[in-house]
């Protein structure tokens, strides 16, 4: 009891940072334990390992293809559904008959899909592209349907009688009212695309990341796996704290309700 | 009622019949309601809730369609919502991500007004509803009193020929709505605003008002027309509540809208 109020005195970051620290601290030990490197190598031999990709420039590049492919296919994924889910959820009755439809595609996993992307596109980018647009473009029209859904339809009433036609009332009133849904919508689709990625990269083998992982495990270089696993894990926490974190909290801090 | 019959008819009500169904059952909401609504009047219509008013004034605005019967606005049948019909709500219908100046020009700005005229509009507006220094709040940093200002203010400043009010200070504090309805009645009258006010409270349509149409409970009909005597713009709560033929009206209109109304009156018909 006593401990665990005295825990919530210390700053946020200081409990935090702890426990990240206290994971490498059971992984350091853990290590010593085992004391076999080709299994599980210490902390400071995958930050060795670490050090050489970098240095010998295939991390660094793998990341940036990685990213690309990312960015890349997020924004294609966006600029395909949002228009679509804003479209399909104006009609009560074209959402209830797709949604079923989309529920039920949803429920084949993205991996499982791989071998026929291989097929369709081949050992290529393409794959990788496939597959991140599939596991990103469900979570997103979810969202942003149920951005919309979530709208007070008074807001669309309340701009007819002064004047709204159809095409107002979407800009006006349901782009930005589903603004909540949208955002929520692409922070899913980054976080699950960036698995999508490196999931593609590493059976379609065609390059970034997955490509690395899949090299150093056919090189039984365990330390290279474990650096390139930290390096996706940073990766992707960089990019939800700098970028979509602060974007929510000023979406959540404008729309929020009375 | 006869100085009323010489100005011009703007919105009417002919037959007006509406229907819905809820949970399997068809419930009537509104039955025969014939109504003649005279451009520049401030008419408040008072029912027990589920009496169909918050209906009418969806019909009038466009934003629903009766069963049956007509609604006219200037004589012709009206279909859909239009900017010569403003509408202020009783939920906030004013948008959250914009301005207080974003709101109360939005209608403006949909009727492409230039950029500085709409602004000096919007300026004046902020004036009138006193709140100057909150142009650039969201509506989540103002109180309801002042949410419910921006609303009246947005349908206001594109001056369309009626504006509908369905209960729009029912969310709003007791002391903070005595206000706002004289403030209310001041704008209406200098601006010669024809109003249609939708309320279940008694006092408010009787301290509103030009004159009240009574509707009955489910199916929501037309009980009688009260007229209210002129008690000019700057009616205050203190003087409308001393005066003893205000008193008679509240009680007569509290009788109707009950259902305990003795055979209306022909003599107050007529008058």
């Amino acid at each position: 009891m006593h401990r665990s109020s005295s825990l919530m005195h210390l700053p946020a970051w200081v409990v935090q940072t702890s426990s990240i620290f206290g994971l490498f601290l059971v992984w350091t030990v853990a290590s010593r334990f085992v004391a076999e490197p080709a299994i599980l190598p210490s902390p400071a031999a995958s930050f060795q390992a670490m050090a050489d990709l970098i240095a010998r420039g295939t991390l660094t590049s793998a990341v940036q293809e990685s990213l690309i492919t990312l960015v890349i296919g997020c924004a294609i994924c966006i600029i395909c559904v949002v228009p679509f889910a804003l479209s399909i959820a104006q009609s009560r009755q074209l959402a209830m008959i797709l949604q079923p439809m989309v529920r039920f595609i949803s429920c084949v996993p993205a991996i499982a899909l791989i071998p026929l992307f291989i097929v369709w596109f081949g050992f290529s980018t393409k794959a990788v592209y496939a597959t991140l647009f599939y596991t990103s473009a469900i979570p997103l029209l979810f969202s942003v349907i149920t951005g919309v859904q979530k709208i007070p339809r008074v807001y669309a009433d309340g701009l007819r009688p002064l004047g709204a036609g159809p095409f107002r009332i979407v800009r006006d009133v349901y782009l930005p009212g589903a603004m909540p849904g949208i955002e929520v919508g692409i922070r899913l689709a980054l976080s699950y695309g960036w698995r999508a990625v490196i999931a593609g990269e590493l059976i379609i083998g065609s390059s970034g990341l997955g490509r690395v992982l899949a090299q150093a495990r056919a090189a039984n270089q365990v330390d290279q796996i474990v650096a390139v696993m930290i390096a996706i894990a940073v990766l992707f926490l960089i990019i939800d704290r700098l970028i979509l974190f602060p974007w929510n909290q000023l979406i959540s801090s404008r729309w929020s309700s009375f | 009622m006869i100085q009323l019959n010489e100005r011009k008819p703007i919105l009417q009500a002919i037959n007006l019949r509406h229907e819905y169904e809820a949970r399997g059952q068809k419930i009537v909401a509104l039955q025969d309601v014939n109504l003649t609504i005279n451009a520049g009047d401030f008419v408040t219509v008072v029912g027990p809730s589920g009496c169909g008013k918050s209906t009418l004034a969806k019909i009038f605005a466009g934003l629903g369609t009766p069963t049956s019967g007509e609604a006219l606005y200037a004589g012709k049948p009206i279909k859909g919502a239009s900017s010569e019909r403003g509408m202020v709500f009783q939920e906030l219908a004013v948008l959250p991500w914009r301005t207080v100046v974003g709101n109360i020009g939005h209608g403006l700005e949909i009727a492409g007004m230039p950029k500085a005229e709409r602004e000096q509009r919007v300026a004046e507006l902020v004036r009138l509803i006193g709140l100057e220094g909150f142009e650039k709040k969201y509506p989540s940093e103002l109180s309801g009193g002042m949410r419910q200002r921006v609303a009246v203010a947005r349908t206001w400043a594109t001056r369309p020929p009626v504006i509908l009010m369905d209960e729009p200070f029912a969310a709003v504090d007791a002391i903070t709505r005595l206000t706002l309805q004289e403030e209310l009645i001041r704008l209406a009258r200098t601006t010669k605003q024809t109003v249609v006010f939708i309320t279940h409270s008694v006092e408010e349509a009787v301290f509103l008002g030009d004159y009240i149409v009574a509707m009955s409970s489910r199916p929501g009909r037309v009980l009688e027309i009260v007229p209210v005597p002129d008690m000019g713009i700057n009616r205050t709560w203190e003087q409308m509540i001393r005066d003893p033929r205000i008193e008679a009206i509240v009680s007569r209109v509290f009788e109707l809208v009950r259902g305990r109304a003795v055979a209306p009156s022909t003599e107050r018909q007529h008058a």
